[in-house]
């Protein structure tokens, strides 16, 4: 028996390597134990590609949310992203904690919040949403590896992300996808900013999301816990295929529903400034000038700013 | 806890450590330890609910056992015993379907009655373990079999972890022999048990995992396809059922093997059946053979006056019973009907088409017959996977309208990569198949071959699941 089981650790010898390989570099701070690999360059590679960084931003701020839980919270997706929690702490004092995740829909914000509830007594969240509030819930993410920390060691994706960080520190340099989204038009960019866009058009409102705010919002009454709305701006694009495919009662019902439930604050034609390209990243996130103006107009409590 | 988790691998690890390190005598200790552990893990409820349901059967056993043969108190106390059984059985996973049923015929009379449908959960695998307690009482009534006097033995083989959740439905006279004869450790025991838990795996979460997506996609919202995607699942439908459940029972089979113990497999190479009588010899075979033993044989026994009639009455209570043990619906008794109906036919119409199959070449007849075989069967599935009768007859109904021959897999959420390792992996475990089933073993082959040879395909099989598993963790009979 000793000489088979010594047969079965030297066939499971690979594995061992590449679990301890995984302990070590640990591309999303799990254990949090080892720096070979720091956190700007965890960041930077888990950031890589649109199917990575929503799964690694998930895993990566639920990770560490659970280790520094603040009760302040921003919930966001891709466009809250830019939000600087610096910036609003010289503003206004206190410590937020940007919990912004590219392709949340409003699900997957939901939980978020939940999660945070489970964690620390809030004392201000700000949920960021959009018209588009898309129908992919992306938490399992964060829930899979929190229920399951082993499943960290058995999934390829870690393990590619491992190796990625690995690259990034022996030679510099990680492969970058572009993002769909991003200006200029070109044949395959228009289609697939079409598409989405199409996607929503064909969206209907969403009864079920609200009713779930409405739970949000009632148990933040009952706790004390200040909680705002965020609309953040989209290119003027996005608006004129909205128009052009007559949706714009659906936002206006959205926007009107939000503010019935807590305060708005709804930037989404600040200024007049989503006519420029050159405040937005892309057609649908705007940059960070544009994500500052909203910060500092938030802390001044101004609600709706359309001209 | 379900076999694909980690709780199950160190279970399953300190069961194997502890069972070898006992004496021989004490080994069917450890097996009902970890099998209590194994239902306490899905909830202490099913634990309490499953070791009294032991315990009435074990009782039963043995008061049946002291009562004089032929007696009328033996019989008096038999039909308790399996009206208890049967009783518990569709209490738990009948009696809201027979609610709705009456509510059904209230509307259709116009009658203002109603009958409030009861929150039940079901107990876990008890479809598999009320087959099997009943096998044993059966065979105690008929004097084949002295009754189990060990409480922990007999536990030990009515919820033995590795079949708990789905089977297979395992025999009393095959299984507790064994666990009275518990050996010491066997490195070739070992290895078979291993490689078939890693081929089960394999089969599970390359293939049908991978395979899962489009079925599930249909099913979920049959209304909104038409055409080539319903054709596509209709294919699909079956190798992803064989390979999610011949995956499940091979992890069965591997983790009792690990322990030096043989359970009934569920499945000879079912694609190469060239009727559908020979189908259901290769398919789930603990349930088939269970009903043909149970309840085919002793109908046509006691009905053998009636000569064909008795066969036909049979063939369809058989397969009444084999599709309403699969659930409350009436989807599975159409699926059960169905099966019978093909029976029949293929026993009546025997000689004539064995008239017109000598007209034809012996390799083309096999292969048309095994393709009519899979069509029939896949057709049949659609009964397994519908929610509603009207479901499925939507999905048969649509199969040629509007087709749109630039299918793409887009609609029915296929990834693309995955979907095509999950085809040919399938294509490589049928060609194996048929090899075996031309008499070359495979695995004798396969186990003679160099130590290095073998842990490469056992890598290139880690490897796959590594990169090709979708994180699917339930079985699709662990709802039964």
């Amino acid at each position: 028996m000793k000489k088979y089981t010594l047969r079965i650790l030297t066939f499971c010898l690979p594995f061992i390597v590449l679990w301890l390989l995984i302990f070590i570099i640990d591309p999303y701070n799990l254990f949090n134990v080892s720096t070979i690999i720091d956190n700007e360059t965890k960041y930077k590679i888990l950031n890589r590609s649109e199917e990575s960084e929503s799964r690694g931003q998930m895993l990566w701020h639920a990770l560490e949310f659970e280790r520094n839980p603040c009760k302040n919270i921003i919930i966001g997706d891709s466009q809250s992203f830019l939000i600087k929690t610096d910036l609003i702490k010289n503003l206004s004092g206190n410590d937020y904690f940007n919990f912004s995740v590219s392709g949340a829909n409003a699900e997957t914000k939901f939980e978020i919040f939940w999660l945070a509830t489970r964690r620390i007594k809030l004392n201000h969240v700000i949920i960021q949403l959009s018209y588009m509030l898309g129908d992919v819930n992306i938490f399992h993410f964060a829930k899979d590896y929190l229920d399951q920390p082993l499943l960290y060691f058995t999934d390829s994706k870690i393990l590619f992300d491992t190796f990625q960080n690995i690259r990034y520190k022996l030679t510099g340099s990680y492969s970058k996808d572009e993002s769909t989204y991003v200006f200029p038009f070109t044949f395959d960019g228009e289609k697939k900013v079409n598409n989405l866009l199409n996607k929503y058009v064909k969206y209907a409102y969403p009864i079920k999301q609200m009713e779930k705010l409405k739970l949000i919002v009632n148990y933040c009454k009952i706790n004390n816990i200040t909680i705002d709305f965020l609309i953040l701006p989209m290119n003027q694009f996005v608006y004129d295929y909205f128009a052009l495919n007559d949706t714009n009662n659906f936002q206006k019902k959205f926007i009107s529903e939000l503010t019935s439930l807590g305060k708005t604050y709804d930037y989404s034609t600040i200024y007049n400034l989503n006519i420029n390209k050159k405040y937005f990243i892309d057609y649908l996130h705007p940059n960070q000038f544009i994500t500052d103006k909203s910060n500092t107009l938030i802390l001044e409590k101004k609600t709706i700013y359309n001209n | 806890m379900t076999f694909l988790s980690f709780n199950y691998f160190l279970l399953l690890s300190i069961t194997f450590v502890a069972y070898y390190a006992v004496n021989n005598n004490y080994k069917y200790w450890i097996i009902f330890l970890a099998s209590m552990i194994f239902v306490t893990s899905i909830s202490v409820n099913a634990l309490q609910f499953s070791l009294l349901y032991a315990g009435l059967n074990y009782l039963g056993g043995l008061s049946l056992y002291k009562k004089k043969e032929n007696s009328n108190s033996r019989k008096f106390i038999f039909w308790v015993l399996i009206s208890l059984n049967i009783g518990i059985l569709i209490f738990f996973k009948y009696i809201n379907f027979i609610f709705e049923n009456i509510n059904s015929l209230f509307e259709i009379f116009q009658t203002s009655s109603k009958i409030e449908l009861i929150n039940l959960i079901l107990p876990v695998g008890i479809s598999y373990y009320t087959f099997q307690a009943v096998g044993y009482l059966i065979r105690i009534n008929r004097g084949f079999e002295i009754p189990e006097k060990n409480f922990i033995r007999f536990s030990s083989f009515l919820l033995f972890f590795p079949k708990f959740l789905s089977g297979p439905v395992e025999r009393s006279n095959h299984f507790l022999p064994q666990l009275c004869n518990l050996n010491s450790f066997n490195q070739d025991a070992v290895s078979v048990g291993l490689r078939l838990i890693l081929l089960g795996t394999f089969k599970k979460m390359v293939i049908a995992d991978n395979l899962f997506s489009p079925i599930s996609s249909v099913y979920s919202n049959v209304h909104h396809y038409s055409g080539i995607p319903l054709i596509s699942v209709l294919f699909l439908q079956l190798i992803y059922i064989y390979c999610d459940f011949s995956g499940y029972t091979d992890i069965a089979l591997g983790s009792a093997k690990i322990l030096g113990i043989d359970i009934i497999d569920n499945f000879k190479r079912p694609f190469l059946a060239k009727t559908i009588t020979e189908f259901w010899k290769r398919w789930h075979i603990s349930l088939s053979s269970w009903c043909n033993e149970f309840i085919f044989l002793p109908f046509i026994i006691k009905y053998r006056k009636l000569g064909n009639i008795a066969s036909i009455l049979g063939i369809f209570v058989t397969f009444l019973v084999i599709g309403i043990w699969h659930g409350a619906n009436w989807t599975f008794i159409v699926l059960g009907l169905l099966q019978a109906s093909a029976i029949i036919y293929e026993f009546f119409t025997r000689r004539y088409r064995l008239r017109v199959a000598s007209k034809f070449p012996i390799w083309f007849i096999n292969s048309i017959s095994r393709i009519l075989v899979f069509i029939f069967m896949g057709i049949s599935i659609v009964f397994f996977f519908s929610k509603s009768l009207s479901d499925a007859w939507y999905f048969l109904s649509h199969l040629f309208t509007n087709i749109d021959y630039k299918f793409s897999g887009y609609e029915l959420n296929i990834n693309l990569q995955n979907f095509a390792t999950a085809i040919c992996c399938f294509i490589v475990l049928f060609i194996i198949e048929m090899m075996n089933e031309k008499g070359n073993n495979l695995s004798t082959f396969f186990c003679k071959q160099s130590k290095w040879i073998r842990w490469i395909i056992y890598y290139i099989m880690i490897i796959l699941i590594y990169f090709f598993n979708t994180k699917i963790l339930s079985f699709t009979y662990g709802n039964f």
